[in-house]
């Protein structure tokens, strides 16, 4: 579930270069770089040739079930187990079970959208080995920043770490978990 | 940057979110089994077992000596309530049967007195429910189905909970514990064939208990 | 998508949402700046003051609890008084948050990004008020449990077809999703935070808080779907809350209750009081915090053209349901209205038309849209009139179908100590946020700054 990580960590000025050398080491064959930005930069998701986020899948499947769980409920409830006479009006009267199910979906589905996010992004993971580069806590004001995982099948200590200096990447450092 | 170096936590502080499933699931369960089980009358109300002021067994009366329920609890068949005898109803019999007993004595300085013996309820449902046991003895429900095999008790306690869905289950299917009206005080009947004589006689009989909440509170 | 709707910026020349010193150091410095300060002199004594009411809040609810409802106001024919006055009014502070946040975002408009976050928080802050009454007003507070569906000893389910649960329902998805929304919208500011963080507590506090945050292009990724769904679900959620808790009464078949124009006319009332609100209290936090230039005069004023928008919405509502009772030839109906201008209540009528529908008219002039004093005089006097309307609409029953059965809803000291109680918790929650949380969402900020833009430099690629 928590990825630990070892690799290097290169810094780089604005969006536009941290993005081309996003582009240039996926052209060059690496699979593991990551960006770290403090908001999402335009385009990096295909960049890093990211697939797309399965969230939404689950959300509409976990939503869809929570929907059709709050009607059958509220059905089962008020029309099978304690059959409730409101005003001579059919059991299943379903106008009157629109506003729960639809207020039931929302709960569902808003919790799922947060916990599946956490899921599938690790989080919380509150140790990870970049948090001991004291430059790195720029990321989340203005650093922009580009990991390499040794993971890679094309990871080399040197060459790669060559090749992110080449992509005007600065203060090169190799971090180990 | 360099001076002001982030917090690093432990490499273990990551496996702290595991832990949140099991609490909230835990947690969940736990609120459904106190409401559910824990605080209800299953379990705070059956077993009711106080101590009377007169050690009398249902046992030997009921039981051994066979007196029917409704010598004492006379307006059963009647009333809304089967009511306690008076001192009088034990009388009849203990004026001349084991008089010189301690608890008989007790039974005597209540009738010299003309004070009525406190017996402690124990079987009893709240003023918000009208429950009436003339329209359920008449129906044919034994005495037995509510208050258990009371002829076996030497303290009476309570057998059922008497909430609210155990109420309802029966007004529900009421064939389940239907017999026949002569068969109501008699505690060790059982049904050859509960099934089938219980959907005969809800159809003979047309029981049709009702669900509506001012079938029980008015 | 988004470089048409650059491009379309571009020709029509938008003011910039950011002004001034426009790095981002430069944003983060300025919304962190008030947390980092010393702690003001006069947020402790504002803080003071809160707790206090907060206080009067608690002990007034142990003594409902204590005394029951009898300490309220509230009796036949006037069984719903302040409870159900202040319920519908906090749901409705409640609703700028997020229509700021959903309907905004997903309309793509920019210049939410520096409002949003407050917003939001005050929506949080007004629901959490709001659901404090469906909790006390049910008299034996310990049965509140009868409202969710656990298994109980009775074999009874809360009745789904009833409006009061189906507003139980809305309201608590509503705070759902706003918290939610809210907090996974904090969590890459709250690594801001951490990152700048001095002392050890709040490296710690703020490290637990932003959960280890990384801001990786893969986590993006999920985290923009993440925050795209739940603003899409929050978009029809901001019609249907008031809705729903506007069928509270319209369910009924009340006099002036009765109606198929009370969903929108809710929701215009709640949009309108709101925004008023957000507009009163940015107008005060960017004085005080000195945010002028994430905050702008155009912020401000854009707001302001929102609430003009729904004074006018009420306008209309109020002559249609004149019009209506009229139309409809139903003495009674006729009778609720006339009863409402001229009745007992009256002045609460009239103050209530002033503020919602006369004196957001100066706002059709540009020179009171950008006048801090008279936004937050008409800000200030839209949220009476709001009050007033709840009050007028709840208040209604006093003139019951037999003259005979008449009577007025009188409030408590209990009843008013309550209001101003959960103003205490409102305003110390407020507080507290002011303090300990980045008012502003600077990750939202810094997108939309131009130089967020990989292909800055290269115009138009």
């Amino acid at each position: 579930m928590f990825k630990p990580f070892t690799g290097l960590l290169a810094e780089f000025k604005s969006p536009a270069s941290v993005l081309a050398a996003a582009k240039a080491l996926t052209k060059a064959g690496y699979t593991t770089v990551d960006a770290h930005s403090p908001f999402p930069i335009h385009g990096m998701d295909k960049a890093l040739k990211l697939k797309d986020s399965p969230l939404g899948w689950v959300v509409v499947i976990v939503g869809t079930l929570a929907f059709f769980g709050a009607f059958a409920f509220q059905y089962w409830a008020n029309g099978v187990a304690y059959p409730v006479n409101v005003s001579g009006k059919p059991l299943l009267s379903y106008p009157s079970y629109i506003c729960i199910t639809y207020g039931f979906m929302t709960i569902v589905a808003s919790i799922t959208a947060a916990t599946t996010m956490f899921a599938l992004n690790g989080l919380p993971q509150l140790y990870y080995s970049l948090f001991k580069v004291g430059r790195f806590a720029k990321f989340s004001t203005d650093g922009f920043f580009i990991s390499v995982s040794e993971t890679d099948s094309k990871f080399d200590k040197e060459k790669t770490a060559q090749l992110l200096t080449e992509l005007q990447g600065e203060h090169v450092v190799y971090v180990e978990d | 940057m360099t001076e002001n170096q982030p917090f690093i936590f432990p490499k273990w502080a990551n496996l702290i979110p595991l832990l949140i499933p099991p609490i909230l699931l835990g947690g969940i369960a736990t609120a459904v089994f106190v409401m559910w089980y824990w605080a209800s009358p299953k379990h705070i109300e059956v077993g009711y077992q106080p101590t009377q002021p007169i050690a009398y067994s249902h046992a030997l009366h009921a039981g051994e000596l066979g007196i029917d329920c409704r010598y004492c609890h006379t307006n059963v068949e009647r009333g809304a309530k089967a009511t306690l005898p008076s001192t009088d109803t034990c009388m009849n019999c203990h004026k001349v049967i084991k008089t010189e007993s301690p608890e008989i004595k007790k039974l005597q300085k209540s009738w010299k007195n003309n004070q009525p013996i406190q017996w402690v309820r124990v079987n009893a449902v709240p003023d918000y429910v009208y429950f009436d046991h003339s329209r359920h003895v008449n129906s044919g429900i034994g005495c037995a189905t509510c208050h258990g095999r009371v002829d076996k008790m030497k303290t009476v306690h309570q057998k059922e909970p008497l909430s609210m869905a155990w109420c309802v289950d029966c007004h529900k299917t009421p064939e389940k514990h239907l017999r026949p009206v002569d068969k109501v005080t008699d505690m060790a009947w059982v049904a050859p064939d509960q099934k089938k004589l219980g959907a005969t006689l809800k159809k003979d009989h047309y029981i049709d208990p009702g669900l509506d909440c001012s079938v029980c509170h008015r | 998508m988004t470089q048409v709707v650059q491009d379309i910026d571009d020709t029509i020349n938008r003011p910039a949402l950011v002004t001034g010193d426009a790095t981002f150091q430069a944003v983060t410095d300025a919304v962190v700046a008030p947390l980092e300060a010393p702690t003001p002199r006069w947020w402790m004594i504002a803080l003071t003051g809160t707790t206090s009411l907060l206080l009067l809040l608690l002990s007034l609810i142990t003594y409902l609890l204590w005394a029951g409802t009898g300490v309220w106001g509230v009796n036949s024919p006037v069984g719903w008084g302040f409870d159900i006055i202040n319920f519908v009014y906090w749901v409705g502070i409640a609703h700028a948050g997020t229509l700021i946040s959903a309907i905004l975002f997903t309309t793509r408009q920019k210049w939410r990004t520096s409002i949003s976050r407050f917003a939001e928080a005050m929506t949080i802050f007004a629901v959490l008020c709001a659901l404090i009454y469906p909790g006390i007003h049910v008299g034996r507070m310990w049965l509140a449990y009868y409202m969710f569906p656990v298994p109980n000893q009775m074999a009874l389910w809360p009745n789904f077809k009833s409006p009061l649960l189906w507003d139980l329902f809305a309201v608590s998805s509503y705070f759902t999703l706003s918290l939610v929304f809210w907090y996974i919208g904090m969590m890459p500011d709250l690594a801001t935070l951490r990152d700048r963080a001095l002392t050890k507590t709040r490296k710690i506090v703020f490290g637990i808080l932003a959960m280890g945050w990384r801001g990786s292009a893969r986590h993006w990724l999920h985290y923009e779907k993440a925050y795209l769904i739940l603003a899409a679900m929050g978009t029809p959620l901001v019609v249907s809350v008031s809705s729903v808790v506007s069928m509270d009464f319209a369910a009924s078949q009340i006099p002036g209750w009765h109606a198929t124009i009370f969903p929108p006319y809710f929701v215009a009332g709640a949009v309108f009081s709101g925004f008023a609100m957000v507009v009163v209290m940015m107008a005060g936090a960017r004085k005080v915090f000195k945010l002028e230039n994430l905050v702008t005069m155009h912020h401000l004023e854009t707001m302001n053209k929102i609430v003009l928008g729904m004074g006018m919405v009420m306008t209309y509502i109020y002559s249609m349901e004149f019009f209506m009772a009229w139309y409809s030839a139903d003495p009674y109906e006729m009778f609720a209205f006339i009863n409402r201008a001229a009745g007992p209540y009256a002045a609460f009528y009239w103050v209530m038309l002033f503020g919602n529908a006369v004196l957001p008219q100066l706002f059709w002039m540009k020179r009171f849209r950008r006048s801090i004093v008279w936004m937050v005089i008409i800000g200030i006097m839209a949220n009476v009139g709001m009050w007033c309307e709840r009050f007028v609409i709840v208040t209604t029953i006093h003139r019951d179908f037999l003259p005979s059965s008449w009577g007025l809803f009188i409030p408590t000291w209990v009843d008013i100590g309550t209001f101003l109680g959960t103003w205490g918790l409102f305003l110390t929650l407020f507080l507290l946020f002011l303090r300990f949380l980045p008012m502003i969402n600077i990750t939202e900020v810094k997108s939309i700054m131009p130089q967020a833009s990989p292909h800055e430099g290269d115009k138009h690629v």
